[in-house]
């Protein structure tokens, strides 16, 4: 039997694009400073749009009736949420040349954790009783072991620097520490389940954001941090790896003709 | 037992079965119904007599949580669970 394990490694497209997004950031980083800051800003319209767009046609299928619908409602908002703040970002560093952190942009990233956990909790709504105490315990202590030893290093050479700065940096990797017990649960909760993929996906993607916030708030801390610096890779890697577990759950449910047949019909 | 009697039953089995994929979401629905057709040439109501393909589709595609949706089918038939070829469908779906 394919385990998930294989079930990525065969996914050459999936590979290809995380190739593809660490080679552009690693490649401008080569050019300059400069350049990776435009690289690196402009790399966020094509990722995260894409997840933009998928999520948009993922909840065009759903709909929003049922728990999956609630859920992909609620998904499709934190795609939103993220693009809106990616732009924000954006335009803020390339356009009006001003320090995007903190800024606006911060309120649409953190509003879009409560989506993100709301997409989880409404996912596994209906399979809430095949959640075992010993699945939600092993998530948190996963959780929360990683996120101790990030904040312990990440705030310790802190003391000096504004302390609104670094409250707000440190939220990051606490929400998604947070949102990481969920995605856990799901894992081993569909573990066989051809809807796994998607799960481990995103769960990936949810570590891969913890590294990079964990990294962000390091790299704040000694004012080294950069907009496209190769530390930001695990940013692009979450919304590929989204966006590719977005589009392996459009091809699980696609309509088939039958189905649109039936709906003709009506 | 007559044939009006089977077909209640096997009635009441495939509206808790649907109801139970309805309430994750139409596409959960169609693509169990796809399936079942692909699979095993058959239909919701034929899981009466076959509950084995509905277990083995909810697994392939849940995984380990697929006792959960049983369970959700189950509860629907808790009812008429003292009747025998209930009891003998929801055992066969555990």
């Amino acid at each position: 039997m394919q385990t998930t394990l294989d079930a990525i490694l065969t996914k050459k497209y999936l590979i290809g694009a995380l190739a593809a997004c660490a080679a552009v950031i690693l490649v401008s980083n080569l050019i300059g400073k400069d350049t990776s800051i435009l690289v690196g800003n402009l790399t966020y319209i094509p990722t995260a749009g894409a997840l933009l767009v998928l999520s948009l046609l993922i909840l065009a299928r759903f709909g929003v009736a049922g728990n999956h619908g609630a859920a992909w409602f609620s998904f499709a908002a934190y795609a939103v949420s993220l693009f809106v703040a990616e732009m924000l970002w954006l335009v803020q560093e390339l356009y009006l040349k001003i320090d995007p952190f903190p800024s606006a942009a911060d309120i649409f990233y953190l509003v879009s954790y409560p989506f993100l956990l709301m997409f989880y909790v409404s996912y596994l709504q209906p399979v809430k009783r095949a959640i075992t105490k010993k699945m939600i315990v092993a998530s948190s202590i996963f959780s929360i072991g990683i996120l101790i030893p990030s904040l312990y290093l990440a705030l310790g050479p802190s003391a000096d620097d504004e302390m609104f700065d670094v409250i707000l940096a440190a939220i990051y990797p606490i929400f998604d520490a947070l949102v990481l017990i969920p995605a856990l649960i799901g894992v081993s909760l569909f573990f066989k389940g051809q809807v796994n993929l998607m799960w481990t996906l995103f769960c990936l993607g949810t570590i891969m954001v913890f590294v990079a916030d964990s990294e962000f708030l390091f790299a704040q801390n000694e004012d080294s941090y950069y907009t496209g610096n190769p530390m930001e890779i695990p940013y692009f890697w979450n919304y590929v790896l989204l966006s590719f577990g977005v589009g392996s759950h459009l091809v699980l449910f696609q309509k088939s003709k039958t189905d649109s047949k039936f709906e003709d019909l009506r | 037992m007559d044939a009006t009697d089977t077909q209640i039953k096997k009635a009441l089995v495939a509206f808790a079965i649907e109801k139970a994929l309805l309430e994750m979401g139409e596409p959960v629905f169609q693509k169990v119904t796809k399936a079942l057709r692909d699979d095993y040439n058959c239909y919701i109501p034929d899981c009466y007599e076959h509950p084995e393909y509905l277990k083995r589709i909810l697994s392939d595609l849940y995984g380990n949580a697929h006792t959960a949706i049983t369970d959700s089918i189950k509860n629907s038939l808790d009812d008429f669970s003292h009747q025998e070829p209930i009891q003998k469908f929801v055992s066969a779906i555990d």
